[in-house]
């Protein structure tokens, strides 16, 4: 006699373990590599095998199995970890909820669950994928509506600390669920486990207020320091520039007295010859960087901080603006971002070229800034646009492509900033145009 | 004919530039008419608004900086280049005014000469530039060329169609399209239907690609990918690069 409690449990429990791998390889391209497919295929009838005896082992096993056999990005599953919490926990969430569902259809449809097997497993499954789909749904919601929102006002680092944890969280929160059911700790106990849940979320929290401000304030600092350094030597810079003009000008005295002299004396052939050596000076030796007039303290601190980089270099970097930039609130986190990225994409490049020459100029016209960087670059590394569009790319190994990166995903995710490349024969050029004062 | 504009807020230097022009027109039968020579950027600005669109394209000869007007030289070259797309603008300025990088991007010009060098070398690229500027009349490069254009609020950009390898677009809640092109990427606010109606001869391969045909030089269904005759490549699905081989077969017959 064929025990249909068990079998259909067993059953079940492989649908399960099937829909975890389903939301598991759903999250990236990365991870649906055939070894990792294999692996999974594999796994199934041994986790199924396992659970028959420890109802819960599987959320082990799979970790386990995860952590250890999975490659992901050629590395073992350990190191995106995430994946697996994530997974795990929309499968769990999904599993109680389909759980509960099946357990009132079936009681309002005064049916049992022993009579019914092929059913209930009919029905478990429909709910399962349907469960499955609207939560997709929603999180698709959350991701295209809420962050991008959000995103204003939360950095990527402070999002992926706080959902990491939470999931972490809840994750041990439904392991310990499971662990109690298996002591046989009852119901009425709830009220005691509910209590320290929220003394363990409570004390989770603050734990993630604390790690995120003392990583602000670390990063604050650093930031201080450096553009303390920076503004130092822009002020060096101007002192040295004040001198210059402070010399010019004592020339340019004694020269126009010389001229008075020379009218006096009626000697045209001689002034002719002064204005015209006066002409030809050379006034180059003034900067004519107007970084003076970008208001935006944030701007103004990035640009010089570039400029001090840019120096130890050897790179000529040159700002150019004809209007005040004012501050831009709205989108001056992502801005500052993509600028600090680019600049020193450009300040890199331009330092292997045989110009090593960098142009900003910013333009702030009709409620729109524009930011021009124009670069030199070494003819014998060609700029591919196709990949810099849609990837962090570069041409100096592995990780140097990273900021680029960063920058490609703030810019899908901004639809008032639109960025522009242009690649010629010895300058690449990156215009950023940023819309200001756009009702959110 | 080439139409002849210049502002100068120098009296002086006005006049010199008026003696130069003029006596190139005159003297070397120069094909040019000075129509307007004033110190009042305002002064060009309703000229504009009175002629818009001229039929030949216009030279104009402008300073950078004009002490007694709130106008400047960079914003009366932007007005002129939105006016009119052809028009040919030369600014003579000191070398400290001149910020290229911002008048190349915005206006575009034709030449910059710089005024500290000397009259002599004003002179010199005055007339250069005149005669270049009759050239790109008589000759413009753009005869037949169909182009896209994007529009926004700063600037109007202009792109060859038969320079565009596709266009692709992201997620959907952030109405971004990119244009790929040989030497360009840009980003900006459309959608790719309204795109594949202004561009028809387009194909669209899924939800968030729209490429051009004529720019495909090969399509590998072993690996899925797209190769553009400028080596540019695009990974597609196995069933639109299918469906793209099919669509490319019919079109050869």
């Amino acid at each position: 006699m064929v025990d249909y409690g068990s079998l259909t449990l067993t059953v079940i429990d492989g649908i399960t373990i099937g829909f975890f791998y389903l939301i598991l390889f759903g999250q990236s391209k990365t991870i649906r590599t055939s070894w990792n497919l294999g692996v999974a295929l594999v796994s199934i009838p041994i986790v199924m095998y396992a659970d028959y005896w420890w109802f819960s082992a599987s959320i082990f096993l799979l970790a386990l199995t995860y952590a250890g056999l999975f490659r992901v990005n050629q590395r073992p599953g350990i190191y995106t970890f995430m994946n697996y919490v994530r997974a795990m926990l929309a499968n769990l969430v999904i599993v109680n909820i389909v759980g509960v569902l099946t357990q009132v259809i079936f009681k309002r449809a005064n049916l049992t669950t022993a009579a019914y097997n092929k059913l209930f497993v009919v029905i478990n499954t429909l709910l399962f994928a349907l469960v499955l789909a609207l939560g997709y749904a929603l999180v698709r919601w959350i991701n295209h509506r809420v962050r991008p929102r959000l995103a204003r006002y939360i950095d990527d680092w402070t999002e992926r600390v706080f959902l990491n944890l939470l999931s972490g969280l809840l994750l041990l929160f439904i392991l310990l669920r499971q662990m109690f059911d298996w002591f046989g700790i009852a119901i009425e106990q709830w009220g005691l486990i509910i209590f320290w849940m929220a003394i363990v979320v409570t004390v989770g929290l603050l734990l993630v207020m604390a790690v995120v401000s003392t990583h602000l304030a670390s990063v604050t600092r650093e930031h201080q320091a450096q553009q303390l350094a920076a503004n130092e030597h822009y002020v060096q810079q101007l002192e040295h520039s004040y001198e210059k003009l402070r010399a010019f000008k004592h020339d340019n005295q004694n020269l126009l007295v010389g001229l008075y002299a020379m009218a006096q004396k009626n000697d045209v052939a001689k002034i002719e010859q002064t204005l015209d050596q006066l002409i030809e000076t050379d006034t180059t030796t003034v900067s004519d960087t107007r970084v003076d007039q970008i208001h935006d303290s944030a701007i103004h601190g990035l640009i010089v901080a570039k400029m001090m980089a840019a120096q130890q270099d050897h790179v000529d970097f040159d700002v150019e603006t004809n209007m005040v930039i004012k501050s831009l609130a709205a989108q001056a986190v992502t801005v500052n971002r993509l600028l600090g990225i680019f600049l020193d994409n450009a300040i890199e490049a331009a330092a292997e070229s045989s110009d090593k020459k960098v142009n900003v100029a910013l333009i702030e016209v009709d409620q729109t800034l524009e930011i021009i960087i124009e670069n030199s670059y070494a003819a014998d590394q060609p700029i591919e646009l196709d990949r810099l569009a849609t990837m962090g790319y570069s041409t100096k190994g592995d990780n140097r492509g990273v900021g680029l990166a960063s920058a490609s995903e703030l810019l899908a995710q901004n639809d008032a900033i639109f960025a522009e490349f242009q690649v010629k024969p010895t300058r690449f050029t990156v215009i950023l145009t940023i819309e200001l004062n756009d009702a959110i | 004919m080439l139409e002849i504009v210049m502002c100068e807020d120098n009296t002086e230097l006005l006049n010199i530039y008026k003696l130069i022009v003029n006596n190139e027109i005159i003297a070397n039968q120069f094909p040019g008419d000075l129509i307007l020579a004033t110190s009042n950027p305002t002064d060009v600005l309703e000229l504009l608004e009175q002629t818009p669109d001229p039929e030949n394209s216009r030279l104009y000869i402008l300073d950078i900086e004009f002490s007694d007007s709130l106008v400047k030289g960079l914003d009366l070259g932007m007005a002129i280049r939105k006016a009119d797309t052809t028009a040919k603008i030369v600014f003579i300025t000191t070398h400290d005014e001149l910020a290229p990088t911002i008048f190349r991007y915005k206006v575009e010009p034709l030449d910059m000469i710089e005024k500290d060098r000397g009259i002599k070398h004003i002179e010199q690229e005055l007339i250069k530039d005149m005669h270049l500027a009759r050239e790109r009349q008589i000759h413009p490069s753009d005869d037949q060329t169909d182009y896209f254009i994007i529009s926004d609020r700063a600037r109007v950009r202009r792109v060859p169609v038969f320079e565009i390898d596709y266009f692709t677009t992201g997620d959907s809640a952030i109405h971004k399209v990119v244009l790929h092109a040989t030497n360009t990427v840009i980003e900006f606010r459309d959608t790719l239907k309204r795109i594949s109606m202004a561009l028809p001869q387009f194909y669209r391969l899924d939800k968030q690609t729209l490429l051009n045909t004529k720019r495909i030089a090969s399509v590998d269904m072993a690996t899925d990918r797209i190769v553009f005759v400028d080596g540019s490549e695009l990974i597609g699905s196995k069933q639109t690069i299918k469906l793209l081989h099919q669509a490319l077969q019919d079109m050869k017959h």
